[in-house]
């Protein structure tokens, strides 16, 4: 009986080794026939939108830049003890590096970290660090530096609404590495949008900032647009009234994209701060303006692009407050002095690294 | 009748037990398997990654012991001209092999590539297993996995 029990056990587990290897081996070849309609998630799932679109372009991580716009006059106002003059400018130079990091990346939430340096250098005809005017001074001297440290969210809700939020920090003024600026005249912008996601071609969002766009502080609404063709051939990227892009996508490796960009910021004027007479002012440039350019994308390596853009820039403030106050984009308050500048071309070339 | 089942249900229950012997020594066989080979064979099935339009059937290749992924089901198989779905170089999205190449090393798959149809980008790939019906896959474009993305896919399982 032992034996019998013995042999029984040993034919059962041979059958059952040969059986077994079919079912072990092979995974393929069930999916032709199976109903995968039949199926249910195993475990509680929330679906939701991705914050980009099909086609929508390359996602830039780490970008250095250089812009140059071309001659133009400077009239700069009456200053204290200074008189009203015109100056010549022969060109303005602006080196950047923008940087942004996923720290945060996933289904249900991204956050994203972002770095961003400018450095705006004024080439006078003759005015230089002799100038009369302590404003064409400084600008000539030290030029005006950006040093901007911002945060975005992108909270997916379901797959068809989401939300923005973006938080900023920057120090602008005429101060350079080696003399920075006091940290307490950091400014502030925020926005916050609620988007719309009806299709993986196209998102939508209305929203409201907290902006320095047009100098000085300001509240205004956002709406926000993201689109791409059926064909994939033509897109639209904007955030009005910052930014609108038509684009044009070529090819997977060459984008064209026609459109304005309408930036700008408040910066602290430390050389003007004390004035001859011992007085302390808080002055502050107001300084946007309104590009009207096109811009080519195109890609070198599949994370490498190379992007060149060129146009009007065109001057909407470049006039001097004393102290950051709000003040609306088209408010006749009077300034500390005010200046106005001609409307150069002007050109952009950057190399970045990208997440395609 | 009583003498019947004296007589018989000896014999019954002998065969009954090999029977249940059989079965269970079958079932055991089939499923037997080392501990880590187990461990690394919980990825095999239907998932679904987060956008929930579509089913990814991940198997086991034994030929190289490596794992793969095939797109299995799509929620919207045609594209707005009723056309199969294609990657952007024109090769059809469903039963496309999307994922390559995955190794079980210290809990995780890795060593892998995915593959988006949608745009066509290829990307670096780890998955790991938090739930035993849910996975982080993480795209990225290093392979230390630094820079890119976390998908939570969850397991399909049939009603």
């Amino acid at each position: 009986m032992m034996m019998n029990t013995t042999k029984t056990q040993l034919i059962a587990l041979g059958l059952a080794w040969l059986i077994s290897l079919p079912l072990l081996a092979q995974e393929e070849g069930t999916e032709e026939e199976f109903d995968f309609s039949s199926l249910v998630p195993a475990a509680q799932v929330k679906a939701f939108c991705s914050s980009r679109i099909l086609n929508g372009g390359p996602q830039q991580l780490v970008s250095v830049g250089y812009d140059m716009q071309g001659s133009y006059d400077m009239n700069v106002g009456a200053f204290m003890n200074n008189q009203a003059r015109e100056y010549q400018v022969n060109s303005t130079s602006e080196f950047r590096i923008d940087v942004q990091y996923p720290v945060i990346s996933k289904n249900n939430i991204t956050v994203v970290l972002q770095f961003n340096y400018l450095d705006t250098k004024y080439n006078f005809e003759e005015a230089g660090a002799n100038a009369e005017h302590p404003f064409v001074r400084t600008l000539s001297e030290n030029g005006l530096t950006s040093t901007n440290l911002a945060t975005v969210i992108f909270k997916p809700l379901s797959l068809k609404n989401f939300m923005i939020f973006q938080a900023a920090l920057s120090l602008n003024g005429d101060y350079t590495l080696a003399d920075m600026q006091d940290l307490s005249y950091t400014r502030f912008a925020a926005a916050a949008i609620y988007g719309w996601k009806p299709s993986e071609r196209k998102m939508w969002g209305l929203g409201v900032s907290r902006t320095y766009m047009g100098g000085a502080l300001n509240y205004m609404p956002v709406f926000y647009y993201q689109y791409t063709s059926a064909d994939g051939k033509w897109g639209i990227d904007a955030l009005l009234p910052s930014r609108l892009n038509i684009k044009r996508n070529f090819n997977k490796q060459t984008i064209l994209s026609v459109g304005h960009n309408f930036q700008g910021n408040t910066y602290r004027l430390n050389e003007l701060a004390m004035t001859e007479d011992g007085q302390m002012l808080h002055p502050e440039l107001r300084r946007s303006e309104l590009r009207f350019r096109a811009i080519l994308d195109r890609a070198v390596t599949r994370t490498i692009w190379l992007s060149v853009q060129a146009g009007l820039r065109y001057n909407w403030e470049y006039n001097v407050d004393d102290g950051d106050f709000f003040r609306s984009l088209f408010a006749e308050d009077p300034y500390l002095f005010e200046n106005e500048i001609g409307n150069p071309l002007f050109a952009q070339f950057s190399i970045s690294w990208v997440s395609p | 009748m009583k003498t019947f089942k004296k007589r018989l249900l000896p014999l019954y229950s002998t065969a009954m037990k090999r029977t249940v012997f059989l079965l269970t020594s079958l079932l055991l066989a089939a499923t037997y398997q080392p501990a880590e080979a187990q461990k690394a064979d919980d990825i095999v099935g239907i998932w679904m990654p987060s956008e929930g339009t579509s089913y990814i059937h991940i198997y086991k290749n034994d030929e190289n012991e490596k794992y793969y992924g095939r797109i299995v089901w799509l929620k919207e198989p045609n594209d707005e001209s009723g056309k199969p779905k294609t990657d952007p170089d024109g090769n059809p999205t469903l039963k496309m092999v999307n994922l390559k190449d995955f190794i079980f090393e210290d809990d995780e798959w890795t060593d892998g590539t995915i593959y988006d149809p949608k745009s066509g980008n290829l990307y670096y790939c780890t998955i790991e297993m938090p739930k035993k019906d849910k996975l982080d896959v993480r795209g990225s474009l290093d392979p230390f996995g630094l820079v890119g993305r976390t998908d939570v896919w969850v397991r399909m399982k049939t009603k």
